[in-house]
This record gives structure tokens, C-alpha cells and sequence, in this order.
């Protein structure tokens, strides 16, 4: 059936979708890209469980209605006890990711991971701040970018150190869990001195340099053509059945994770939130705009095949797991369907986003894992009901963009089984 | 004991067909192992393996996959996607044993 749809355009068109993915792919799986996109993805606890505490504790509030009414008024007296949890999970985003990345890094690079996590950690403090005078700002999301840099780069160094054997080696009496110990003694020595000279010796603040300078190219890439941009790589790898998100989230996972972290401090101070780009967003219209229309056309046609895709592809579907679907109606290499899964995808995220832009929609400010249903992360995620509405606006219209590419995939089918 | 694992980019929807392909190699009255991960872990995840099977949506994953199972000497390759997308536990049953197979 394949071969038979393919044309010379269809295959020059999937082709050159396949050419960009190479890329891309060879891109995620590069060392340092990898750690930083599994530490990320390590913090996703830290992130959901500070979530919950902001949206129960924000119950006990007047934020959660028009009037200024609490809505669970027993709620009110701890409400910001409740909320506090919020400022050491998302607000200590950075010093966390010292640690995951720190580690994943050392993973990747096979030295001793326990050890590698604790140069990202200790270079994270060394490098920011002189003595015991903690500063908590540099903890946010504003120093990641710097807790990245400074984890990848001095855990790099160890490895060079220990790979070179520079180190200090005990006799092999010695039991080997001590013997490891030692191992990182000149390395961290080493390492420890590096951020010393720079920040206390030489006094130059290399975290507060980062985050003056990093942190609107942050806030900036949280920009309409961005998401754009992003939205059409995603729906590109994914109509020729790649996974898109996961290959992207080397570069998306830090400004989802610094987005989501912004917007959960504006909404603990009660101040305007800043971003829209969020991992729980995406989640919340991705699929809905472009693979329940799918289902909903294979649902209501007349051939029984379809009717079975549908139903076996729902349950994963409900849960974000599109495979199902995509590879067994299939959307994923089909001439036919590749194309209105692309339009339905990027249009159907873009008008939410477009309408968090502006304002007419609430900005998420905490998240769920990505396989909560898209009906429970919206609500739950912006505490906005619109988000309701816009779902169901950009299904309607992904069922009508799908329409006449569904009709003549029919039409070939039926051809096919005659 | 036939050793099966299946990798995918969260675990999730390979661990969809892991129960499917169960099914099928119990009705075969096959003893069988079969497990899902997320491909990050496919290093780890190859000892005592007899066949790896990729989803199709990590196929850009393959090269690295195909050099870890090559150095371990175990068969691989990605599900064809409609047998993945029909979550087909007999056919993907006989991919994986016809891998075994040719290897």
C-alpha cells in the first residue's frame, strides 16, 4: 500500500524531512546535549510536586476567582505555608540541575557518577559566591544556564583528569569504595581552585555575568515565531514518524523548565506571569489539535478497519501516546495525512499560544507529567476554564482541516480493497 | 528463555506492545522475558539479551543502537511501523524471532 501512494514528490518531500532529522538526531545525542536534556527530565519530580503545593495552596486564595472570593476558605489560613514548598522545588531549579546534569554528564562520559554530580555541585557554589555568603536568587531559574555551563565544563575536566590518570591511585589493598574517594582528590582540587581564582580571588562574578546576560535570551525565546518555529520541527519529525518533542528537548527542556519556574514565582507573588512556553502548554493543545481529529474521522468511517484503528488507538491517545495512531492509520509516512497533520499541529498551538500572548488566555504556571490527559493539564496547569473552549476550537478545526485529505484517503483505500 | 527488549523514547508506548507480545508468546507457549525501556537506557539494558527491538519513533537512534548491539552481538532492528502502530503482538513476535534468526 505504501509504495503504491508514493510519487516522486511525496518521496523528495519525506526525504528531505528524513535529511533534517539526521541532524537534529546526531544533535540530541551528542554527550553534553544528552546530559543536560536527562538532568532536565530528572527534575520533573521536584517540578510536578511543586506544582501541586502552588495549586493547592493558591485554593486558599482570592487568585483563583474573578471576584475575590477564596474558593476553599479552610485552605486560607496556610495557604502560604502550603505555597512556601513552591520556592525551594521550582524556585532552587538551578542548584538541582547543578546535580543532575553534573551527573548524567559523568554518566555519559563513564567516570564515577557520585562524584561527578558533587563537582557540579560544589563548582556551582565555588563559582557563585564568596565563603558561606549564599545568595537564593542564584538558585532559580535565571542561573541555569549557569549551572549548565559550569557542570558540563568541570566534570568534563575531571574526566579529562582521570582519563589522563592524573590522579591518586592507592595500593590495591586499599577497599575500592575509599580508593574512589581519592580518585577525585586532584581533579577537585583543581577545579575547586579554578572557581576560587575566578570568584573570590580575582572577584568576578561569572553567575551574575551569565544571568545578566542570559536571561533575556531566555524571556526571548518565548517569542510568537520561536514557538512557531519549534511547533513545525515538532509536527515535521513527527509526519514522518520520529519523535519529535524528545528530540527537540535538549533545546526546548530549558526554556519549558525556566518558563514554568518564572511564571510559578509571578503567580506566588501575585504578579503578572511572564511566559507562555511551557512543557504542560504544548501538551495541553499538541495532540488535540492534530491527532484527535484523526481518530474522530477514522471513528465516523465507514470502514470497519478504520472503526478498529480508532478504537484500539484511543486509550493510548487519552494518555498522550500517539504511536498507536499514527503508525497504525497510519498518519506517520502517509501522502495523504502527512500534510493536514502539519497545518492542524502548528495552527492549532499557535492560536492558544497566541491567546496566552495576549492575555485572553491564563499562562500556565504549574505542570503535570507529560501523560496527564489533555483535558486535566489544562485546567489544572493555568486554572483557566477557557482552556476548554480553545481546546474545542482548535479540534473543530482540525477536523475540518483533515477533512478532504481524509476524504481521498478513503477514496484510495476503498480502491486498494476493491 | 527467549530475552526480548523493546526500546522507545519514555518507555510508555513500547511498554503498550510489551503486553501484547507477552500474550502472544504465552499462547505460543513460549517462555519468554520481554521488557521495555526508554532508549537513553539502551547501554545498560543488554545483558543476556537475545533480540533488541527499536520503535520507529526513535529510528533516528538506530546507528548508536546498532553500534551497542553490534559490540554485544545481539540482533536489532526497528519495528516496521504499521505492525508497531497495530500494537500486533503475533507479528512483532515473528519479527523479532526472524531477526534471531537471520543474525
Amino acid at each position: 500500500m505504501e509504495k503504491k501512494e508514493k510519487n516522486g514528490l511525496f518521496d523528495k518531500f519525506s526525504d528531505s524531512i528524513m535529511g533534517l532529522a539526521e541532524p537534529i538526531g546526531r544533535f540530541a545525542q551528542i554527550p553534553a546535549v544528552a546530559a543536560i536534556q536527562e538532568g532536565l527530565i530528572a527534575l520533573t519530580p521536584v517540578i510536578i510536586i511543586g506544582s501541586l503545593f502552588l495549586i493547592i495552596g493558591l485554593l486558599g486564595t482570592n487568585q483563583m476567582t474573578t471576584n475575590g472570593q477564596v474558593l476553599v476558605p479552610f485552605l486560607e489560613p496556610i495557604s502560604g505555608k502550603i505555597m512556601s514548598v513552591c520556592s525551594y522545588t521550582m524556585g532552587f531549579m538551578a542548584l538541582y540541575a547543578a546535580y543532575t546534569i553534573a551527573t548524567a554528564y559523568g554518566e555519559k562520559l563513564e567516570v564515577d557518577s557520585k562524584q561527578a554530580g558533587l563537582i557540579g555541585l560544589v563548582s556551582f557554589f565555588a563559582i557563585g559566591f564568596v565563603g558561606a555568603e549564599v545568595n537564593t536568587a542564584y538558585f532559580g531559574t535565571s542561573a541555569l544556564f549557569v549551572a549548565m555551563l559550569v557542570s558540563l565544563s568541570m566534570v568534563k575536566l575531571y574526566a579529562f583528569f582521570v582519563k589522563k590518570d592524573i590522579i591518586i591511585k592507592l595500593p590495591d589493598s586499599v577497599p575500592p569504595s575509599i580508593g574512589k574517594a581519592f580518585v577525585s582528590l586532584i581533579p577537585m582540587g583543581v577545579i575547586i581552585t579554578i572557581c576560587w581564582v575566578i570568584r573570590t580571588l580575582i572577584g568576578f562574578n561569572f553567575t551574575e555575568f551569565l544571568m545578566n546576560m542570559l536571561t533575556p535570551l531566555i524571556n526571548g525565546a518565548d517569542t510568537t515565531p520561536i514557538f512557531i518555529i519549534i511547533m513545525i520541527l515538532t509536527f515535521l519529525l513527527w509526519s514522518v514518524g520520529l519523535n519529535g518533542p524528545g528530540m527537540l528537548g535538549a533545546v526546548t527542556a530549558p526554556i519549558f523548565t525556566a518558563s514554568l519556574a518564572n511564571n510559578a514565582a509571578a503567580k506566588l507573588a501575585g504578579t503578572a506571569l511572564p511566559n507562555v512556553m511551557t512543557q504542560s502548554f504544548t501538551f495541553t493543545y499538541m495532540w488535540v489539535a492534530s491527532v484527535w481529529p484523526v481518530i474522530f474521522w477514522l471513528y465516523v468511517s465507514k470502514s470497519k478497519g478504520n472503526k478498529a484503528i480508532a478504537v484500539a488507538s484511543t486509550p493510548a491517545l487519552i494518555f498522550n501516546i500517539i504511536e498507536p495512531c499514527m503508525f497504525s492509520t497510519p498518519v506517520a509516512m502517509n501522502g495523504y495525512l502527512m500534510i493536514p497533520f502539519i497545518i492542524s499541529g502548528v495552527v492549532g498551538t499557535t492560536i492558544p499560544y497566541v491567546l496566552t500572548k495576549i492575555g485572553f488566555l491564563g499562562a500556565f504556571y504549574a505542570e503535570l507529567p507529560w501523560a496527564t490527559p489533555p483535558i486535566l493539564s489544562g485546567i489544572v496547569g493555568s486554572g483557566d476554564w477557557k482552556v476548554f473552549i480553545i481546546q474545542a476550537v482548535v479540534l473543530v478545526l482540525g477536523i475540518l482541516i483533515y477533512a478532504p485529505f481524509f476524504k481521498m484517503f478513503e477514496k484510495e483505500q476503498a480502491k486498494e480493497t476493491e | 528463555m527467549f530475552t526480548v527488549r523493546l526500546f522507545c523514547a519514555a518507555g510508555m508506548s513500547t511498554s503498550l506492545m510489551v503486553t501484547n507480545l507477552k500474550k502472544a508468546a504465552e499462547n505460543r507457549g513460549m517462555e519468554a522475558d520481554i521488557e521495555a525501556f526508554p532508549i537513553a537506557a539502551i547501554e545498560k539494558e543488554l545483558k543476556n539479551v537475545d533480540v533488541v527491538l527499536l520503535g520507529p519513533q526513535v529510528s533516528y537512534m538506530k546507528r548508536k543502537a546498532t553500534k551497542f548491539c553490534e559490540d554485544a552481538k545481539i540482533p536489532m532492528d526497528i519495528i516496521p511501523m504499521t505492525i508497531y502502530g497495530k500494537m500486533d503482538g503475533e507479528k512483532v513476535l515473528d519479527f523479532a524471532l526472524g531477526l534471531v534468526e537471520n543474525h
